[in-house]
């Protein structure tokens, strides 16, 4: 018998080299293991990292909004000994706070877009303003038109009052011989608006749009720009006694003679009378308010005024003046809410947070330019109004165009009575847009309008008479 | 492996001989290792792939039966949020209507233009790793960042866009601004953005073998005969794989629309998940967008398995069909 050994000389094989982990191995297992918990960590930033007990309020907003916010939770914890985190979240807020209501880990309080506040109020996740009775001044004697109730007798208030106005250039509107009004009731008319933008509305030969050999893709300076924004729009249309949305909050008005006249007056302004830039031509104009009139390139823009705030250090000359109007006086207020959180295991120190952030003794976003007080003294009390407006940011129109024309004719934004506001709200941007374009007519995106929203319309908020 | 056989003896009868023992092929010390660290190794990826996508997948199929709005507590109601949708949600077949119309121009374009730059960047030509880089830079670039450039090339008034077809004297566009042009714009910046297919294309173009061409040649083949019956047959699981993804990918675009057009004008780019993310975030309605994620899977599901079956049959794989 033959047998075929191994030969010599050959080793036996060697034990298996993947028995034992090589150094190499546990060298990248340790790395591994470096690196997992700090990219782990993230998944804990609302439990590990934040104080248990420390009362979060989240906000959206500019930096200048971020130091202000959290300059009032550090007095309210300097005077209450409660601990406050400023979680400032400055991009797609709504997104963001609703991935954490969500899941349960919602703030204690915190800034919520008008129709989120709605649908978790309605939802009983917001704790109710009116429960809270008198026991925080700052809460008391608020505007009608900042309180808004999901049920009768239910519901929350705004962190702030704000409205559209126009600002100016007033050195251009002096040579232009143009004199934007800034009381409701010398408000421009239509017809006097379109003059006064054709005087402020050149291109590079300096001619105006009424003007032989205009040439519209050479415009040096436009008259107008921003009231095709839905904000904006809303104050015309009320002003020409179309409310929007019918009385039961289930129908479009848009179809109506007199939002269709308002629609078709803002495309012309854009298409035909060339003296406010489309939302496309809008980019070669510039962002803000304070971008648009210090490049010259608009002499008045319609826009809130909360972009006081941006002219602050800026050396340019500007003031602020009334919207023109189609005859009913209409200053529309918008801001979204401030909320308090149902689930708050601290309600009573939330509530003190909230009144502390809404005296505009104390919040300094209420005398740099981006707030204006919700409550309704506010508007009437001159030795407040004195300090309010003392500050340099304030032009002198501000007190007519903005503090008398809210306190004569403010009235509350849809954003907040109408259920899912925010559907519609996209829907009307989204359609009037090809208007706007020059794409479509504005009678048949007005008609469009009324026939879209008729499956989305689903009624108002019910209210009780405060 | 030591072996071991025996000689019959001269005269005795031989007996039976035992039956083979299996044999055992040694393992080599990289398959032992693979083997044992494998599993390891690849864990991150089965994990991830567990936790984040097939369990939200689950979560989301469950969550797709309740009424769950934000805020709210979740009621079941069974299939009720899919009857919705495909009878009486206004925007479902607008946004589907949108979704296909964009997959139909960007996925087609994107494979043709890819192809076409993947045959110039195969030429053996000076700086061609420059190239290559410079074409899939556009794929680096941050989707927000990419919107915010094309607004600008897109602008009807001053963008580069209409600036070229004004300069050879045809008329202009809206681009993203008009009703009718704004998907075929959004498309065609996901063409621009082809560097990955043209990537993955080139790697194929390496595999056709030389020998072929010159074979091709020899029967005086020009080029174009060559490309058709050479190159494009070679290529073509490689064309399937760029189709399945890209369509796959086309079902999801989200980013352009969401940057640059929010849905309008006039609904003319409310893509599928544009309009699953409003229904979630925007309106809260967690139950409703998850039912609407489920059934873009199925409808993305169909159109993968329909391709598959239609295009496999002029699929060449080098080793047949059996591969």
């Amino acid at each position: 018998m033959a047998t075929i050994r191994p030969r010599t000389g050959i080793r036996p094989p060697a034990p298996p080299r993947g028995a034992r982990p090589s150094r190499r191995s546990l060298l990248g297992i340790a790395a591994a293991g470096i690196a997992l918990p700090p990219a782990l960590s993230g998944c804990s930033y609302f439990t590990a990292d934040t104080d248990p007990d420390a009362l979060r309020f989240t906000f959206w907003g500019s930096p200048e909004e971020k130091d202000a916010v959290t300059s009032v939770m550090d007095m309210y914890t300097g005077t209450s000994g409660v601990t406050t985190v400023a979680e400032h979240i400055p991009g797609d807020y709504a997104t963001k706070l609703n991935a954490l209501v969500a899941g349960n880990i919602e703030p204690d309080a915190g800034y919520l877009p008008e129709a989120m506040a709605m649908r978790l109020g309605a939802a009983g996740r917001i704790d109710d303003l009116f429960a809270q009775g008198d026991r925080y001044p700052k809460l008391t004697g608020l505007m009608p038109s900042a309180v808004h109730q999901w049920t009768p007798g239910s519901g929350t208030m705004q962190s702030a009052v704000e409205v559209i106005m126009l600002y100016i250039d007033p050195e251009v509107c002096a040579a232009a011989g143009v004199a934007p009004p800034t009381r409701l009731d010398e408000a421009f008319d239509p017809d006097g608006f379109v003059a006064a933008a054709d005087a402020l509305t050149v291109d590079r030969e300096g001619r105006h749009p009424s003007e032989a050999g205009f040439a519209p893709h050479s415009i040096e300076r436009y008259g107008i720009s921003g009231l095709s924004g839905t904000q904006s729009l809303y104050n015309l249309l009320h002003s020409n006694g179309c409310p929007v949305f019918d009385e039961a909050g289930t129908r479009s008005l848009f179809s109506t003679p007199e939002a269709v006249e308002v629609v078709t007056w803002v495309q012309e302004l854009i298409h035909e009378h060339r003296v406010m830039p489309s939302p496309a031509q809008m980019q070669s104009v510039g962002g803000d308010a304070p971008g648009q009139l210090g490049s010259g390139r608009v002499a008045m823009v319609s826009t809130g005024q909360w972009e006081l705030l941006n002219f602050t250090g800026t050396e340019m000359p500007y003031d602020v003046a009334v919207l023109p109007s189609f005859g009913q006086p209409a200053v529309m207020t918008y801001s979204g809410a401030n909320a308090v959180f149902s689930s708050s295991p601290r309600l009573e120190e939330t509530w003190e947070l909230m009144n502390m952030l809404a005296d505009p003794e104390v919040n300094p976003l209420f005398t740099n330019g981006l707030w204006m007080p919700v409550q309704e003294h506010c508007y009437r009390d001159e030795e407040f109004i004195a300090r309010w407006t003392s500050g340099e940011v304030y032009p002198p129109g501000y007190r007519e165009a903005c503090i008398d024309a809210t306190r004569e004719a403010a009235i509350p934004s849809p954003h907040y009575s109408i259920r899912d506001y925010d559907r519609i709200d996209t829907q009307i941007g989204n359609i009037l847009s090809s208007a706007w374009s020059g794409e479509t007519p504005a009678r048949e995106a007005c008609a469009a309008l009324d026939s879209q929203l008729e499956g989305l319309l689903q009624g108002r908020y019910e209210e009780a008479a405060l | 492996m030591s072996t071991t056989t025996t000689t019959p003896r001269a005269g005795a009868a031989a007996p039976a001989p035992p039956p083979p023992a299996p044999r055992r092929r040694r393992r080599s010390g990289v398959e032992r290792l693979e083997r044992r660290w494998g599993p390891l190794m690849i864990a991150p990826v089965v994990l991830g792939f567990l936790l984040f996508t097939v369990g939200p997948m689950i979560a989301s199929a469950v969550i797709g039966l309740t009424d769950w709005s934000i805020g709210g507590t979740p009621r079941f109601v069974g299939v009720d949020n899919f009857v919705e949708i495909l009878t009486a949600d206004p925007y479902f077949p607008i946004s589907l209507r949108r979704t296909f119309l964009y997959a139909i121009i960007a996925v087609p374009g994107s494979m043709l233009v890819a192809f076409g730059i993947a045959v110039l960047l195969n030429q053996d030509v000076r700086g061609k790793g420059v190239l290559r880089t410079i074409f899939y830079l556009p794929v680096l670039v941050p989707a927000v960042a990419s919107a915010v450039l094309w607004m600008w090339i897109y602008n009807p008034d001053f963008g580069l866009a209409n600036a070229v077809l004004r300069a050879v004297g045809l008329p202009t566009s809206l681009w993203v601004f008009g009703e009718g042009s704004a998907v075929p714009s959004i498309a065609l910046m996901a063409v621009w953005a082809c560097g990955n297919m043209a990537l993955i294309f080139v790697a194929g173009l390496q595999g056709v073998p030389r020998s072929l061409y010159e074979a091709a040649e020899v029967d005086g083949a020009g080029a174009w005969y060559k490309l058709r019956h050479v190159t494009i047959p070679y290529l073509s699981p490689i064309i399937l794989y760029n189709l399945i993804t890209g369509m796959i990918a086309a079902f999801q675009v989200f980013d352009q629309a969401f940057v640059m057009t929010g849905g309008g004008p006039n609904n003319a780019t409310l893509f599928y998940v544009l309009n699953i993310y409003y229904a979630a975030f925007r309106d809260g309605r967690l139950g409703y967008a998850s039912a609407l994620a489920w059934i873009l899977f199925v409808i993305v599901v169909i159109i993968t398995v329909i391709t598959f079956r239609i295009a496999q049959r002029g699929v060449f794989y080098e080793g047949g069909r059996a591969r």
